[in-house]
């Protein structure tokens, strides 16, 4: 009976759904993640009576025909790119982003990745590296004996030093966009790859139009909302339900066939 | 004699049909654009000799719930939906087909396109192209203009049919249309809305009852076909008792 592989389809489909919203939920807090949406597609069709063809020598034609569905497939897991909220952490080095752009940080590889996690440190050198300890791209450093560091939503690094009035400036921060973030490949660590589907990155200054506003001493919370990825689980939980009930249905009708002597 | 036991099969057989559509429609419960399906039946008379005929249940054809689905926000940029009645055309291998999946992305061309890589077509049957990534996220319109800034880009198509039944389904949220059957643009009487995609249109508690319902009929034709056959063996039994005096 094929009733009960398409329930398995819809199962193995749903499946997926709750580890997907589960994923979600575990980076309830996690700086900077962007929440991510399963979508289904039908399975091919089988075609039993085609429409289309012809019922007799007049030359009628069956209208609608017979199809049968066939299940159910993932089609795609994509990210939503929408903003997080933005707490506050007073942390001098910690940084989000207001708008759409992301920060580079240079791997050891040599490549460039791309974060929106703004929870920087200094290194040894007094570099600004990400939590992993990657450099943030363009490098900055901040002088040792430097008593206040502060940057500006323009991503311009200015330092305060004894025995000078005017902060100096150490270095300018610029931002990477992407035409379709969505495209993004997700490494872990709160990094992201460019992939042919997000588009070759333009790099600009914060403050640039669509590029988006540094703040500094908050942080980028994940835009997971809890109350939706539970409304989508009780959701999916109950489509798995049905679906296994379709199998018992199914199974039961079965049953009747075996009983038949 | 054994005409209950074949109407009861024909009946069978097309309850087992119908489960199968039943599961299929729970299985795309969170399909995107999903459309229901219904198999249609209907009676075939046999004048069998006496001047009762026998009637069978064949079934006859799919009807395709077109109802829209529920839209649903997803913030993703390249994601529309269709408000109204129209199809989405994308390019395939195998020639245009229509989709109200609207869930899109783009290619390395910047081409939009769907997740096979299909591009999707705008109302003259051209691509669109997204070619200047500088410029930002693109905005479509309610009349499926794509901008970028000021630049308009393109307009994503929307075409109707005369009989939506007429589409095939292909699989992967694709319909096909069939030979002769001309779309027509109707991007000023449907509206495309960016940032959100079109839920599956099938209801969860009809397709219980449904499901429910016609395992009772397949139960109740058991049934029917198991007194039919003991009608028969006790016939047997009793016209082959012959000296029972």
């Amino acid at each position: 009976m094929r009733s009960l592989s398409i329930g398995a389809t819809g199962m193995l489909a749903q499946q997926l759904n709750v580890e997907v919203i589960s994923n979600n939920l575990a980076n309830l807090s996690t700086t900077g993640f962007k929440r991510q949406r399963a979508e289904f597609q039908d399975l091919l069709y089988e075609n039993l009576k085609r429409m289309g063809t012809s019922s007799s020598d007049a030359g009628t034609v069956i209208p609608s025909g017979i199809q049968l569905g066939t299940g159910v497939k993932t089609g795609s897991v994509y990210r939503i790119i929408g903003q997080g909220n933005m707490t506050m952490t007073e942390n001098t080095y910690d940084m989000a982003v207001q708008g759409r752009g992301y920060f580079r940080v240079e791997l050891p590889s040599g490549d460039e990745a791309y974060t929106r996690a703004g929870s920087f440190q200094l290194n040894g050198d007094g570099q600004l590296v990400t939590q992993d300890g990657y450099t943030v791209q363009p490098g900055i450093v901040i002088p040792q004996d430097a008593t206040e560091v502060s940057i500006s939503a323009s991503g311009e690094v200015a330092v305060s030093v004894p025995n000078q009035v005017t902060p100096q400036v150490v270095g300018q921060l610029d931002l990477a966009t992407f035409i379709n973030p969505a495209g993004l490949e997700a490494t872990g660590n709160n990094l992201f790859l460019e992939t042919p589907a997000s588009g070759t990155p333009t790099t600009g200054i914060p403050g640039d139009v669509g590029f988006g506003t540094l703040l500094q001493g908050f942080l980028e919370s994940s835009n997971v909302n809890p109350v939706q990825e539970i409304t989508n689980l009780i959701s999916a939980q109950r489509a798995y339900e049905l679906n296994s009930k379709v199998i018992t249905a199914s199974d039961e009708m079965l049953q009747t066939v075996s009983q038949l002597r | 004699m054994e005409n209950a036991l074949y109407v009861g099969l024909s009946q069978q057989m097309v309850l087992e049909r119908q489960m199968e559509m039943v599961a299929n429609n729970i299985a795309n419960l969170n399909t995107t654009a999903f459309k229901g399906e219904r198999p249609v039946f209907q009676e075939y008379v046999m004048q069998a000799g006496q001047n009762k005929p026998v009637s069978f249940v064949l079934d006859y054809g799919v009807s395709r719930d077109s109802r829209a689905g529920v839209l649903t926000p997803t913030d993703s940029p390249f994601d529309v939906a269709m408000n109204g009645d129209g199809w989405f055309s994308v390019q395939t291998p195998n020639g245009v087909r229509y989709t109200r999946n609207g869930h899109f992305t783009m290619d390395p061309d910047g081409r939009m396109v769907t997740r096979e890589g299909y591009a999707l077509l705008d109302d003259g049957g051209g691509e669109i192209t997204i070619d200047q990534p500088e410029l930002g996220t693109p905005v479509i319109g309610r009349d499926g203009t794509v901008a970028q800034g000021t630049n308009q880009i393109g307009r994503v198509g929307v075409f109707t049919f005369a009989n939506d039944q007429q589409l095939r389904a292909a699989g992967d949220s694709l319909y096909e249309a069939p030979a002769g059957a001309a779309p027509t643009a109707a991007n000023d009487t449907a509206q495309v809305v960016q940032g959100m995609l079109e839920g599956s249109n099938v209801q969860p508690v009809v397709e219980m009852t449904r499901m429910i319902d016609l395992q009772r009929r397949y139960q109740t034709m058991q049934n029917l076909m198991t007194s039919d056959h003991d009608l028969q063996r006790t016939a047997i039994q009793r016209l082959g008792r012959v000296n029972q005096a």
